[in-house]
C-alpha cells in the first residue's frame, strides 16, 4: 500500500519534472524566437528608415518635374481646368425606361461587349434622339469647362 | 496512533469490517512504554504543528504573490525591448515629407598589424573604393599603428563590397550622418548640422535641443510642393532678369504659418562647407532691404486708420517735395491732385509723403512698431535681421519711410505686416512650425476690419489697373503692390542696382495666402522694354506661382467676369477713382 502511494507520488514527481523541463525548453525556444523577432523588427525599422529617406530623395519635386517633362505629356492644372459642381449645367432628366425594356447581358449570344451600342437602345428610340442625348452630355466643351476629377 | 487497528484495505470495501473497533480489539499499553509513546506523540504533534504553521505561511505567501499581488501573467517575456533610436529626430514638412533625417553609415578603418599583405589589401580596396589613394593606403597599411581610417561614411553598397573582399584587419565603425533628401530646396529654413550631429543653422540650430532630445519628428509648416513652385518661379525670374539673388515667402494669413520660404542663391545642406557665404545667407529673414513702394500699403492703412485721410481725400502730387536738400519725385508722374486710391495705384511718392505728413512722425513710428517693423522678426530661425530705422525719427525720415525708403527690414517683416493688412487687421507672428487649429495665435489687432477691407480693394485695384497687372492669375483675384527700390552703395542710391519686389494676397475677396517675391539687382532687358521694376520682374513670378499653387491647395477658381460678389466688393474703390476723374 505504501509502495503504491510512493509509486504514485514518484510518477507525479517524474511527470512534473518532465513537464517542467518541457515548459522550460519551450519558453527558452520562445524567448529565442522573441529576441530574433525583436532583432528582425529593429532591422526592419532601420530598413524602413533608409527607404523613407530614399523615397523622399527620389520624390524631390525638381526631379519629378524633370521626369514628368521627359516622360509624360501632361501640363500643370490651371483654373481653366477646374469647375465646381454648381457650375455644371443642369443634367437632362433621364427618360423613364419603356416597360418592355430588358437590358441584354453582354454574354448573350450575338451581343459581345464590343458590339454596337445600338443593340441595347430602347426599341422606341430613334437614332436622332440618341444623337441629341449624346450632344447634351457633351456640354462641357461648349462652355469651355472641363471637369478635373 | 494508539489504535493499531488492522483495518481492511479501502481497495476492497466489500471485505471491510463494517463494525467500529471494539474495546477488546484495542491493545492497551502501560508503564514506561506508554510514557515513552506519549512523549513521542507530543513531540510529533508539536513538530507537526510547527510544520503546519510554516507551510501555511509559505502557502499563504505563495497565494499572495501569485494570485493577489500581480494580477495576470506578464503579457510579454522580459526581453530587452529595442526600438530604433537616432541621435537626431527627423524634420518633416506639413504633409509628412522627410526634410532631414539621420542615416546609419559605416566608416571603414583598419588595424594594420592584422593586415597580412598590405600591398594586396590596398590593391583590392582601391578596386572597390576608387577614391582612396593607393600609394598612401599601402604606406599606412604597412605602418606599425593599430588604427587607421580608410574611408568615413560608406554607402551600404560600398560596405557590402568591402565586406565581400574578406580582408582580415578591416573593420567598420557605425556612425550616424545627417541627410537632407530634398537638398537645396529647403536649405535656408531647415539649415544644416555638423559631423557630430550638432545643429549649425536654421531650424537645426534653433531646435537643436528638441531634435537631440526626442525621437518624435519635428513638423514644419512648410509645404514642399509650394516651396518647389516658389523656388522654380523665383529662379526663373532671377534668370530672366539676370539678378544676383532673390527671396520669396508664402504665408497663410489665417494662421501665420509660413508655407514656403526661399532664398536664392542657395546651397546643398549635405555639403554646407562648399557653399559660399552669399549662398548661405538667408535673404528672406536675415537680409535687410529698403522695400520701396510696398510700404505704401502700410502708409495708406495708417492714414485711413488714423482718420486723417478718407478714400476721397486728395493730395497735390503735381510738384516734387523739397525737404532738407532732398527732393521727392514721382516715378509714374501724374502731375495733378490724386485721390487716395490713385496715390496708391500710381504709387505716388509725393502723395504718400503728404499722407504721412498729416499723421505725423510719432504716430508713424508707433504704427510701424505695432507692425513689428522695429524689431527682429519673431520666427523660429536664428538668422533674423534687426531692422535698421532712423533715430531720431525726423520729418524727413517720416516722408521717405512713407514710400519705403530710409527703413530697412527683411522680406519676412513685409509679409507678416501685409498679412495683417488683408486678413481683417490682426497681426500674427509668422511661424515655421505647423500649428493645429487650437494652437493658432490670437494675434494683435493693428487696424480695424473696415480699414482692412478697404486695403483689400486697393490692393486688388493695383493688380487690375495699376503697376501689378502682371500678377494676374485668372480665376484667383490676386491683389498686391509692387515695389522698386534703389540700393544704397557708398552712401548714394545706385540707379542701376535695384530691389524689385511684389507682395500680394489671394483670393482678394477672402485672403488665404500672402505671397512675396523679391529679386535682388535685376537688369532690365528687351522683354521688359528696359524696365526692371517690381511690376515687370516680381509680379509675373507671383502670378505664375498663384496659378500653380491655387490648384494644389484645392482653391476653387472664381469667374472674374461673372462672379458679382467679390467684384462688387472690390468695385467701390474703382468708383471712387472714377468719380474723381469725372470731377476734374
Amino acid at each position: 500500500m505504501i509502495r503504491l502511494g510512493a509509486i504514485l507520488w514518484l510518477s507525479f514527481a517524474v511527470i512534473a519534472g518532465v513537464g517542467l523541463f518541457q515548459v522550460k525548453y519551450e519558453v527558452q525556444a520562445l524567448e529565442e524566437k522573441l529576441t530574433s523577432l525583436h532583432r528582425q523588427i529593429l532591422s526592419d525599422q532601420k530598413a524602413i528608415h533608409v527607404l523613407r529617406a530614399e523615397w523622399s530623395y527620389l520624390n524631390e519635386p525638381a526631379r519629378l518635374t524633370e521626369l514628368s517633362r521627359r516622360h509624360l505629356d501632361m501640363a500643370p492644372v490651371t483654373a481653366a481646368h477646374l469647375a465646381r459642381f454648381e457650375d455644371l449645367p443642369e443634367p437632362l432628366p433621364i427618360p423613364p425606361l419603356a416597360p418592355d425594356f430588358v437590358p441584354r447581358t453582354s454574354d448573350a449570344p450575338g451581343n459581345a461587349p464590343g458590339s454596337t451600342p445600338g443593340d441595347a437602345r430602347r426599341p422606341d428610340e430613334t437614332p436622332a434622339a440618341s444623337a441629341a442625348i449624346l450632344a447634351s452630355t457633351r456640354i462641357a466643351p461648349k462652355t469651355g469647362l472641363r471637369i478635373a476629377q | 496512533m494508539t489504535s493499531l487497528v488492522a483495518r481492511s484495505t479501502p481497495c476492497n470495501p466489500r471485505h471491510a469490517d463494517p463494525r467500529p473497533p471494539r474495546r477488546n480489539d484495542v491493545v492497551h499499553l502501560d508503564g514506561d512504554t506508554k510514557r515513552a509513546l506519549e512523549i513521542g506523540r507530543t513531540r510529533l504533534l508539536l513538530a507537526a504543528a510547527l510544520f503546519a504553521v510554516a507551510f501555511s505561511v509559505v502557502g499563504m505567501r505563495l497565494i499572495g504573490v501569485t494570485l493577489l499581488q500581480e494580477g495576470g501573467e506578464p503579457s510579454l517575456a522580459d526581453v530587452p525591448q529595442q526600438t530604433m533610436r537616432t541621435e537626431r529626430a527627423d524634420i518633416i514638412d506639413r504633409n509628412g515629407v522627410l526634410l532631414a533625417t539621420n542615416l546609419e553609415t559605416a566608416s571603414l578603418y583598419a588595424n594594420p598589424r592584422q593586415v597580412l599583405d598590405a600591398e594586396e589589401a590596398a590593391r583590392r580596396i582601391v578596386e572597390v573604393l576608387p577614391e582612396v589613394d593607393h600609394a598612401d593606403l599601402v604606406a599606412r597599411l604597412s605602418s606599425d599603428r593599430s588604427f587607421i581610417w580608410i574611408k568615413r561614411n560608406l554607402t551600404p553598397r560600398q560596405q557590402y563590397e568591402v565586406n565581400r573582399l574578406g580582408i582580415p584587419g578591416l573593420h567598420f565603425q557605425k556612425e550616424e550622418r545627417r541627410v537632407y533628401p530634398q537638398g537645396a530646396l529647403t536649405a535656408h529654413v531647415v539649415g544644416f548640422s555638423d559631423i557630430d550631429n550638432r545643429g549649425l543653422a536654421g531650424i537645426e540650430l534653433s531646435f537643436n535641443d528638441v531634435l537631440r532630445g526626442g525621437q518624435e519628428p519635428l513638423q514644419l509648416s512648410l509645404d514642399l510642393r509650394i516651396q518647389h513652385i516658389l523656388h522654380e518661379e523665383l529662379s526663373q525670374a532671377i534668370t530672366d532678369f539676370d539678378g544676383i539673388g532673390g527671396a520669396g515667402i508664402v504665408l497663410d494669413t489665417r494662421t501665420g504659418e509660413v508655407l514656403a520660404m526661399v532664398s536664392l542663391p542657395d546651397f546643398d545642406p549635405n555639403a554646407p562647407g562648399s557653399a559660399t557665404a552669399d549662398a548661405r545667407f538667408n535673404r528672406a529673414t536675415l537680409g535687410l532691404y529698403e522695400m520701396g513702394s510696398t510700404f505704401k500699403i502700410f502708409n495708406t492703412a495708417m492714414a485711413l486708420e488714423s482718420g486723417t485721410a478718407r478714400l476721397d481725400s486728395t493730395y497735390d502730387a503735381s510738384k516734387p517735395i523739397r525737404i532738407g536738400g532732398f527732393t521727392i519725385h514721382d516715378f509714374h508722374g501724374e502731375d495733378r491732385r490724386l485721390t487716395v486710391p490713385e496715390v496708391f495705384i500710381y504709387s505716388s511718392n509725393i502723395g504718400s509723403a503728404k499722407m504721412a505728413e498729416e499723421v505725423g512722425p510719432q504716430a508713424q513710428k508707433a504704427f510701424m512698431k505695432r507692425l513689428g517693423m522695429l524689431r527682429a522678426a519673431g520666427i523660429e530661425l536664428p538668422e533674423v535681421g534687426e531692422p535698421m530705422y532712423p533715430a531720431p525719427w525726423r520729418p524727413i525720415n517720416m516722408m521717405t519711410i512713407s514710400y519705403g525708403h530710409g527703413i530697412a527690414v527683411s522680406p519676412l517683416h513685409v509679409v507678416s505686416a501685409v498679412s495683417a493688412m488683408v486678413n481683417g487687421g490682426v497681426m500674427r507672428p509668422a511661424t515655421l512650425i505647423e500649428r493645429a487649429p487650437h494652437e493658432v495665435s490670437v494675434g494683435d489687432r493693428v487696424i480695424s476690419a473696415d480699414t482692412s477691407a478697404i486695403m483689400r480693394r486697393l490692393l486688388r485695384l493695383v493688380v487690375e489697373e495699376g503697376t501689378g497687372s502682371f500678377a494676374k492669375a485668372p480665376g484667383y483675384l490676386v491683389g498686391g503692390k509692387t515695389g522698386t527700390a534703389e540700393k544704397l552703395s557708398g552712401g548714394n542710391y545706385n540707379k542701376n542696382a535695384r530691389v524689385a519686389s511684389f507682395v500680394g494676397a489671394f483670393p482678394m475677396n477672402d485672403p488665404r495666402y500672402v505671397v512675396l517675391a523679391m529679386i535682388d539687382e535685376p537688369k532690365p532687358n528687351a522683354t521688359s522694354y528696359g524696365y526692371a521694376t517690381g511690376g515687370w520682374v516680381a509680379a509675373p513670378a507671383v502670378g505664375r506661382l498663384v496659378q500653380r499653387m491655387a490648384t494644389l491647395v484645392g482653391m476653387p477658381p472664381v469667374d472674374e467676369k461673372q462672379e458679382a460678389d467679390p467684384q462688387g466688393d472690390l468695385l467701390i474703390a474703382v468708383n471712387a477713382t472714377d468719380q474723381t476723374h469725372a470731377a476734374e
